[in-house]
């Protein structure tokens, strides 16, 4: 076998591939080139970049936790409020009493000062009398 | 040789095209690894909205919480200086009784002491408007002359006695200092010193009030001249 017969095989095999391309056409189908596109759409309208999800998570990550702290603050700060509530109760009958030991002070005041009127005005009268009885005896005149 | 090469090269470039099949399903296979379900993407937005919702209910009500803290602060504080305000008044107002009770006792002390001092008074010129009173009746126009010559001397010294117990009185003074020139008729003499006499009772009686129904009744009875 020399150059020319070689040169003969490898036309041989060139025009056998060339008919058996041009006899298969491409390697995939029309139909399933669709069938993967259609696919692949499909795939991208009923689907969202992760990039879309992991932010809703870490968001309601974010809103448990501080929710979760919001509601432990409200407990505690419910119970202090409770306490107080209590503490104001307890104020309030104190001012009541307060209130009325003042009254009565005010009452045992007035009392007081209305006695002390009455011996001042009686001590007057004393003093009054002595007076009269100096300016009498003092005073000329008929007798 | 070239001629059989290019149609080779020919044949080669028709039968092996690119397959893209094979290419789209390894998209496939990398957008399946890079994506998640819609439904999951759209549960969990809705999950993180609820939480938030949540949360901002949880502060609403922290909110509300702390509003009602402050509201409750703010009554304790102004109850704890109203108790505080009417202890003050309480203290005031006991100390202010204290002292008006003081006082009193002292006004009451001193009161004691007027009514000794009047009752004093009283007994005093009580005496005197007796004694007055008896001699004034004990000279009678009947009577012998030597009897009211001695009865006209006893109101003499009577009257020189009250002129020296009560030396600020001008009318006893003047009593007094007449009886220095006495009348030479015993029956004259006896009128004039009944006349005196009668006078000085009467003016004492005056003067202290003895017919006052209190002082006559013994309400406030003279004590015993000290």
């Amino acid at each position: 076998m020399g150059p020319p017969s070689t040169s003969k095989w490898m036309r041989g095999v060139a025009l056998l591939v060339l008919l058996g391309g041009m006899g298969l056409g491409p390697c995939t189908s029309e139909k399933e080139l669709r069938a993967a596109e259609a696919k692949r759409d499909a795939l991208l309208a009923s689907t969202r970049p992760k990039s879309d999800f992991w932010p809703e998570v870490e968001r309601k990550g974010t809103a448990v936790k501080a929710e979760k702290a919001a509601t432990a603050e409200l407990a505690k700060e419910t119970a202090q409020n409770q306490a107080l509530a209590q503490e104001i109760a307890g104020l309030e009958q104190r001012a009541g009493d307060a209130r009325s030991q003042h009254a009565a002070a005010d009452t045992a005041l007035a009392g007081a000062k209305a006695e002390l009127e009455r011996a001042r005005a009686e001590r007057a009268r004393r003093d009054e009398t002595l007076a009269g009885f100096a300016s009498r005896q003092r005073a000329g005149g008929p007798s | 040789m070239k001629g059989t090469g290019f149609l080779l090269l020919c044949a080669l470039l028709v039968a092996c095209g690119p397959d893209r099949v094979a290419e789209i399903d390894a998209e496939i296979e990398k957008l399946s690894a890079e994506r998640v379900e819609l439904s999951v993407v759209t549960a969990a937005r809705s999950e993180a909205d609820a939480a938030e919702h949540r949360l901002a209910e949880a502060q609403a009500g922290l909110d509300r919480v702390r509003e009602e803290g402050k509201r409750l602060a703010n009554e304790k504080a102004q109850l704890e200086a109203a108790i505080a305000h009417e202890g003050e008044l309480v203290e005031q107002a006991r100390g202010e009784i204290a002292a008006a009770q003081q006082a009193t006792a002292t006004e009451l002390a001193e009161i004691d002491k007027k009514d000794g001092e009047i009752a004093q008074a009283r007994a005093r010129a009580m005496g005197v408007r007796e004694q007055a009173a008896v001699l004034a009746r004990e000279i009678r126009p009947g009577d012998p002359a030597w009897a009211t010559e001695r009865r006209v001397k006893s109101v003499q010294e009577f009257i020189a006695k009250v002129a020296r117990d009560y030396p600020d009185d001008p009318v006893v003074a003047e009593l007094a200092r007449s009886d220095e020139q006495p009348s030479a008729d015993p029956a004259e003499a006896g009128a004039l010193a009944a006349q005196k006499a009668a006078r000085l009772r009467d003016r004492f009686t005056r003067i202290y009030d003895l017919e006052t129904p209190e002082v006559s009744a013994g309400a406030k009875a003279p004590a015993a001249p000290k």
